[in-house]
């Protein structure tokens, strides 16, 4: 069969389930069925047999879990279970196709877990080589259910391989995958990755999975591709059977033959009969054809945001150009600000978040990857890479569990010449820039040149009009009055003639006149009415907001007005709330002992007024820890009410700390603490609280985080010229990795001391691994931390 | 689930048996509500025919046996035994980065009710498999008594956990997502009857703080 001349027109259909069938063979609970490919080839071949002569167009080889882990404890190696596999096809196939199937690594990727993208990476690899040498025809990438490891299956398949690459997901019947995907966000994300057919298999039967089917078919610009259940399963006297008969199978499916699936097939439970069945009612049909246009879409891995119609605000504050903090975040590598900036933009109404740590002096590269991991999960909203350097847009885009938009892409050719290929393997969508080699245009006509210049570049990379989103570069009302009309014309007209979105940053504009944020506002309506879709703009400014909100009301695009009177309604009641009238201003002891982070901040301030820093520190802060510490211990209070009190305390102490820099008597250097979770431990609530007690006393604490390995810790310590060190476990088997760490520590005959603390650990296994110090709990290491530096 | 049952564990995992103060009760309130409306827990088990031969557990048609004295004496009376594996998802993870992000405190008692929420969860699939299978032993997890806990990816690979629940190990063998439990239940034809109590097979007997005052780590387990 030629691929080209079917896929699309007539329906494929794919051979059904292996491991079923297996397990009638006598395939033992618990064993690896792909060894058979060595073990038991005939039982195999056989089965590929039934499934060609019952009409399969396609043959999956037997190496579900033909990859390094899972084959870890076989005696074969990756490539000759695989070679085996395809070769059981071959030695039995005419016509047919040979697809390699090759599903998860088993284990979870970072953060959640600790396989990292490259690991997952190198681990398809390897599989993805040996299949494509041993003469594999199409790889099948099946049983899915992470997203981002999926991204990492299909570059390595891109990469290492010339084969068409079919891709299916795993679906829940809350219609998301386990890591929280949705239907059409994976297609969103894949379909621009490169590959040929996309579609879902597993998890459910043909009537549950049909509403997912029907969302990938609305969305999917390429073919679609299912294989479900054999129905759903239910658990008969010790073992799993698929209720489904053959006939129901069939019969379900024909809604969605109906929409325009293009290849199908079936998953657990399935067997040739089932494929027989399919064979002869829809095989070698014509596909019924879809008319799917592309949209304007940015990703996170569990959300779209589309750009079309309504107005969609890019959060601008993560952007280190006259914000101080953000400066201060990025140069100490303390990112925490930067993330509550990415919560605080998201819960305020941004829809996409530009990122921007364009620093010098700082390595972007590596703190750019740093944050997407962070916020990965954490904030759901898309994100737009803003950089200039393209080591880093190549990397971001690379990393990024979603669909990124590149800010940005311009006129210039060598600029396009980088970024276009980025954005092209990738899949991410583009803000380009109405500059060229002769800078900022004045004119609305200019513009709309570079417009179609890097336009039809775009599609020279096959990158369509709806990847970009038109930035027409608004320049400063003061300087030069007449260009700001010939940005908004440049709106409208550039829409007019192509199917892009626009984008602008309103903030230009308003530069060397009073009142900048009265014109930036009266800016960006006047901008929204040419045609504005996309503001770069501040979604915690509340006055922003309302505005664009007014708009769509006036724009018609707010049908009913509807979500203006719930967001008026919203903000109406915060307002209202009674804020608590501070009558006696409480004294710092019982603000810190009750927690009130809202008060602290100017409690602090006044004392401060009156009070050297650390007088303050003394007087006040340290009696009120103790007090609290002291409670905690006879148990008055409890653990959340302890940390609550010294979050409180970290407040006062930021203020403090940076009173005494801008004091500038002398620097104030705290002593430096080292903590870390040990390699293999994901624990870190401990640790975490540890830190907080530790800042409170006044120590600068750097956390390495979790599941650190040795090197890591060794190398900071060297680097950082630690003398305390904490190290946290909180299982028998990590424990043994704690041991490691000390070892490393003592033999590099480093000038440090060693805390440990964990779940685990007692002072005299802390002896046995060579720790200079057991610690039962955060004030422990505390009072020891104290006892060791005073 | 009850609510009051979870809040009640999750103060329990906090240090506390009895309410807390007005703003930790506040949180606890609103996370549980956040959890219950954002999280579907999952689970796999299978039941399977077991034989004991020396210290080793054998799971019939599998390839999987288990060494462990302690289980063997568990599922002494059992011909069968259930091999259960259940998690809040990857989702809860999330959750919990997110509310640590702000505040560790808050992060704290996400924490203890997600823990609360598995176990409770646990609970009340044991109690539905109990109306099945009327004679069941304590559930026992790996990490109790000498079952280590190198058994825990072979019970997620019988199971096919990974690809039906999302649920794996790291190289250490700790579950991920965290918030996860497997066990072992025997089926018995007659009622279980316990001789020790749990806390006599745990590591930490002598150092225990809480044992010292009376109280339990984990759930008071009816021993029947």
């Amino acid at each position: 069969m030629e691929l080209k001349k079917v896929l699309n027109k007539k329906v494929i259909v794919f051979d059904g389930a292996m491991g079923t069938m297996l397990q009638r063979e006598g395939l033992a609970g618990g064993e690896l069925p792909d060894i058979y490919n060595i073990e038991k080839p005939d039982i195999v071949k056989n089965i590929h047999k039934a499934y060609i002569d019952a009409g399969a167009d396609i043959i999956t080889t037997n190496t579900f879990g033909s990859n390094s882990f899972k084959l870890k404890d076989t005696p074969y190696t990756v490539s000759e279970v695989i070679s085996a596999a395809v070769n059981n096809i071959k030695a039995i196939r005419t016509t047919q196709l040979i697809a390699l199937g090759l599903s998860s690594t088993g284990k979870l990727l970072e953060p959640i877990g600790n396989l990292t993208f490259d690991e997952a990476y190198n681990v398809f690899k390897e599989q993805v080589v040996a299949g494509t040498t041993a003469g594999a025809d199409v790889i099948l990438l099946e049983t899915f259910s992470d997203l981002q490891e999926t991204r990492a299956a299909i570059l390595a398949c891109k990469e290492n391989s010339d084969l068409p690459v079919f891709c299916t997901m795993t679906f829940q019947d809350n219609g998301r995958t386990l890591t929280g995907t949705d239907p059409k966000t994976f297609v969103n994300v894949a379909q621009d990755l490169g590959i040929d057919v996309l579609g879902v298999n597993c998890s459910l039967g043909p009537k549950e999975i049909a509403p997912i089917v029907e969302e990938i078919l609305e969305t999917s610009l390429l073919p679609v591709m299912i294989q479900p259940n054999a129905g759903l399963p239910v658990l008969e006297n010790g073992e799993t059977i698929f209720k489904l008969t053959k006939e129901e199978y069939v019969e379900q499916l024909k809604p969605l033959m109906e929409k325009g699936v293009a290849i199908v097939g079936s998953c657990c439970g399935s067997d040739p009969t089932f494929t027989k069945l399919i064979y002869n009612t829809y095989g070698k049909m014509p596909v019924v054809p879809r008319n799917i246009k592309r949209k304007t879409v940015a990703c996170s891995s569990t959300k779209s945001v589309y750009i079309d119609g309504r107005i969609k605000i890019i959060g601008e504050r993560i952007n280190p150009t006259g914000k101080k903090k953000i400066k201060e975040a990025l140069n100490d590598h303390k990112l925490e600000f930067i993330i509550n900036e990415a919560i605080n933009q998201s819960n305020s109404g941004s829809d996409i978040l530009d990122i921007n740590i364009g620093l010098p002096g700082i390595d972007e590269k590596s703190i750019m990857l740093e944050l997407l991991k962070e916020l990965d999960g954490v904030v759901n909203t898309p994100l737009q890479i803003d950089s200039s350097k393209t080591e880093v847009l190549e990397a971001a885009c690379r990393y990024y569990n979603g669909k990124a938009i590149i800010n940005s892409v311009n006129g210039k050719q060598n600029i396009m010449d980088a970024v276009f290929p980025i954005a092209k393997k990738y899949g991410a969508s583009l803000v380009a820039l109405t500059l060229d080699e002769d800078g900022i245009p004045d004119s609305c006509e200019k513009r709309l040149s570079i417009a179609d210049k890097i336009i039809n570049e775009a599609k020279k990379y096959g990158i369509d009009e709806e990847r970009i989103i038109i930035d027409n570069l608004v320049l400063t009302a003061s300087a030069q009055q007449q260009g700001v009309l010939e940005t908004l014309k440049a709106i409208k007209k550039v829409k007019e003639k192509y199917n892009v979105k626009t984008t602008l940053g309103t903030s230009n504009v308003s530069f060397g006149l009073p009142n900048r944020h009265m014109l930036n506002k009266s800016f960006l309506l006047m901008a929204l009415s040419y045609g504005l879709d996309a503001p770069i703009t501040d979604s915690t400014a509340e006055d922003i907001v309302a505005l664009i909100k007014s708009f769509e009301v006036l724009n018609n695009l707010d049908i009913e007005s509807n979500d203006y009177i719930n967001y008026m309604d919203s903000i109406k009641s915060v307002d209202n709330q009674e804020k608590p009238i501070i009558n006696n201003v409480k004294d710092m002891n019982t603000i810190i002992k009750n927690g009130l982070k809202d008060e602290i901040e100017s409690v602090t301030n006044e004392l401060l007024k009156l009070n050297e820093p650390l007088y303050l520190v003394d007087k006040y802060i340290i009696p009120s820890l103790d007090e609290v510490g002291n409670l905690y211990n006879v148990g008055k209070i409890y653990l959340p009410q302890l940390i609550r009190s010294a979050e409180t305390v970290k407040i006062a102490f930021d203020i403090i700390k940076s009173k005494i820099k801008e004091e500038g008597n002398f620097d104030f250097k705290s002593d430096k603490i080292l903590i870390a979770t040990v390699r293999g431990d994901i624990h870190d609530i401990g640790k975490n609280i540890v830190k907080v007690i530790l800042e409170n006393y006044g120590y600068d604490v750097i956390d390495l985080g979790k599941d650190v390995p040795t090197e890591k810790i060794i190398s900071k310590i060297k680097e950082e010229k630690i003398k305390l060190v904490g190290l946290s476990a909180l299982m028998t088997t990590t424990v043994i990795n704690m041991q490691e760490t000390i070892s490393k520590i003592r033999e590099e005959k480093l000038d440090c001391k060693i805390l440990v603390g964990g779940a685990v650990l007692t002072p005299e296994y802390a002896l046995e691994i060579n720790a200079d110090y057991y610690c039962k709990d955060a004030r422990e290491t505390a009072e020891i931390a104290n006892m060791i530096f005073k | 689930m009850e609510d009051s049952k979870i809040l009640s564990v999750a103060r329990h995992y906090l240090g506390s048996l009895e309410l807390m103060d007005e703003v930790t009760e506040e949180k606890l309130n609103n996370m549980l509500q956040d959890l219950k409306t954002s999280i579907t827990p999952l689970h796999v088990y299978n039941i399977y025919e077991v034989s004991l031969e020396e210290n080793f557990v054998i799971f019939k048609n599998t390839i999987f046996k288990v060494k462990s004295k302690d289980l063997s004496e568990l599922l002494s009376a059992s011909n069968h035994c259930i091999l259960i594996a259940c998690t809040l998802g990857s989702l809860v993870e999330n959750k919990l980065r997110r509310y640590s992000r702000f505040n560790i405190s808050d992060g704290i008692i996400f924490d203890s009710l997600a823990a609360a929420y598995i176990e409770e969860y646990l609970n009340e699939l044991n109690e539905d498999l109990k109306n099945k299978y009327p004679y069941l032993t304590m559930r026992y997890s790996p990490g109790y008594g000498d079952l280590q806990l190198d058994v825990q990816p072979k019970i997620l690979d019988l199971l096919q956990a990974q690809k039906k629940i999302g649920l794996t190990t790291n190289e250490n063998y700790l579950l991920i997502p965290r918030k996860s439990i497997t066990a072992f239940i025997g089926i018995q034809n007659t009622p279980w009857i316990s001789e020790k109590k749990l806390c006599d097979t745990c590591k930490l007997y002598d150092t225990c703080t809480l044992r010292k005052e009376g109280k339990f780590c984990g759930i008071k387990k009816s021993i029947k």
